[in-house]
């Protein structure tokens, strides 16, 4: 990757409204954000820099889709907030089409506040709902 | 692969039927919910005619005995597996051991009654004349040609590997594709061969009043309750071959819908038939609640049996493209 190839990414992030671009390849991980640009030669198995655990995570879209607090049969929320949830379990979806994908909980916790509303169109890598440490 | 913790009765194996056997006097069998059975599939990357658990009697629990990818879709059960709740119309992977469990289906946005638990690869049991399906009245198909019981284990087929830890779900086909009339679930229905033959007021009872499904109906045949229904002058026919979705009238002027376990001759006369795409519908109608008839035409069936074959299809790209995405992770 050049830094030619760069600068062509961003006007085309910029040309389609894209905020925020993370990609890996064999030898690479670059990650474009609007205001910030972090880009790392080496293994792809390479993590993101300043990985200390924050007390809150925030969990993000895992592709594009409409975002849904509830599952279409359902008048309850996935995970309401204060809800006790387990690693993998569902704490929304993104529907496209008749697909629904999970908006995962990365560990046990506590389901926090969602960040966008229920039916909103969201991109890759949104902010979409807080998950709590469980306490001590 | 699964080992059955706990059934109750007539839980059963069953894939999209035995098409092309009534011709040896062989019902069609396969599952009453083809819509949820196939979805199951696509969710795993199933081939369409791989076999699934129709399970109809709850609480259900099953053992994986092996890592095993799985779906379940159908009746939403609020199924959990070990402590983990799933949503309806789900795909997931278990470890050995961890249990899935079954509850009471929830009557929501959607109501209900039977559910359905695919396994990737399809449930592995032989193949008699051509399907998977439990044939009860000939005690063949499925396992040994019998219900499942506690202790019963399946093996699965082999799985497509490469996407084995990816859960995700489809929206249920009853809210992509719903059909009421009034505030009623209703399926649709051409006037079969002898329609001529009852009275105006038959007639007008058969579009126009509400049908309640009676607790004597199954998988053999739905016995509604409503208006009777009247011919002319009494209707004598002989036995003749029958099909799922025909509704008889006996005597008694109380319709009976046939399903997937009918026998394939029947001597009633026939009001009208139930039209295959909606056959799914009246499948998951519970006991006791209540449905309505709409007269459509045979154009209108094809349309909506071509209908339902894109919903599925679409279901299909959209399952194998985000499994493609994933793969690349």
């Amino acid at each position: 990757m050049t830094f030619d190839q760069l600068h062509d990414i961003t006007a085309w992030m910029a040309d389609a409204g894209i905020d925020e671009l993370e990609l890996s390849g064999p030898s690479f991980w670059l990650r474009l954000g609007r205001g910030q640009t972090q880009a790392r030669d080496g293994q792809a198995s390479a993590q993101p820099p300043g990985a200390s655990k924050p007390p809150c995570q925030v969990v993000t879209a895992p592709t594009v889709g409409v975002f849904l607090h509830r599952h279409p049969l359902h008048a309850a929320m996935l995970a309401p907030e204060g809800a006790r949830v387990k690693a993998g379990q569902a704490l929304g979806l993104l529907r496209i089409g008749s697909l629904l994908v999970p908006v995962t909980a990365p560990s046990d916790g506590i389901a926090g506040a969602m960040l966008i509303a229920h039916e909103t169109v969201v991109g890759y890598g949104t902010a979409l709902v807080a998950l709590h440490p469980l306490e001590r | 692969m699964i080992e059955i913790v706990t059934t109750g009765a007539l839980a059963t194996v069953q894939d999209r039927g035995r098409d092309g056997a009534l011709k040896w006097g062989v019902g069609s069998s396969g599952a009453l919910d083809d819509l949820a059975l196939a979805a199951g599939n696509i969710l795993l990357g199933n081939d369409e005619d791989a076999a699934g658990i129709e399970i109809q009697i709850f609480p259900f629990q099953a053992r994986f005995t092996a890592d095993c990818v799985f779906a379940i879709t159908g009746a939403d059960c609020a199924a959990t597996l070990d402590d983990l709740p799933l949503p309806p119309w789900w795909r997931q992977t278990a470890k050995a051991g961890q249990i899935l469990n079954l509850g009471l289906p929830r009557q929501g946005a959607w109501s209900a009654s039977r559910a359905y638990l695919c396994l990737g690869g399809g449930v592995d049991v032989p193949q008699v004349l051509g399907s998977r399906s439990t044939q009860m009245r000939g005690a063949f198909g499925g396992l040994d040609g019998r219900a499942l019981r506690s202790g019963d284990r399946l093996r699965a087929g082999p799985a497509n590997n490469a996407t084995k830890h990816v859960s995700f779900g489809l929206s249920p086909p009853a809210l992509d594709l719903p059909l009421m009339a009034g505030d009623l679930p209703a399926v649709r229905v051409l006037p079969a061969a002898e329609y001529d033959q009852y009275t105006e007021a038959a007639h007008h009872a058969l579009w126009n009043d509400v049908w309640r499904v009676t607790p004597q109906s199954n998988r053999y045949g739905y016995r509604l309750e409503g208006t009777p229904l009247l011919p002319v002058t009494p209707i004598e026919t002989r036995s003749h071959g029958i099909v799922p979705g025909v509704i008889q009238v006996p005597p008694n002027g109380q319709p009976i819908v046939q399903m997937r376990d009918a026998q394939p001759s029947g001597g009633y006369p026939k009001i009208g038939v139930v039209i295959a795409a909606d056959l799914w519908r009246l499948g998951q109608a519970p006991i006791g609640s209540r449905i309505r008839f709409i007269r459509t035409s045979w154009d209108d069936a094809i349309a909506a049996g071509e209908q339902t074959a894109r919903w599925l299809a679409e279901a299909r790209r959209l399952v194998d493209l985000h499994c493609g995405w994933t793969r690349s992770h």
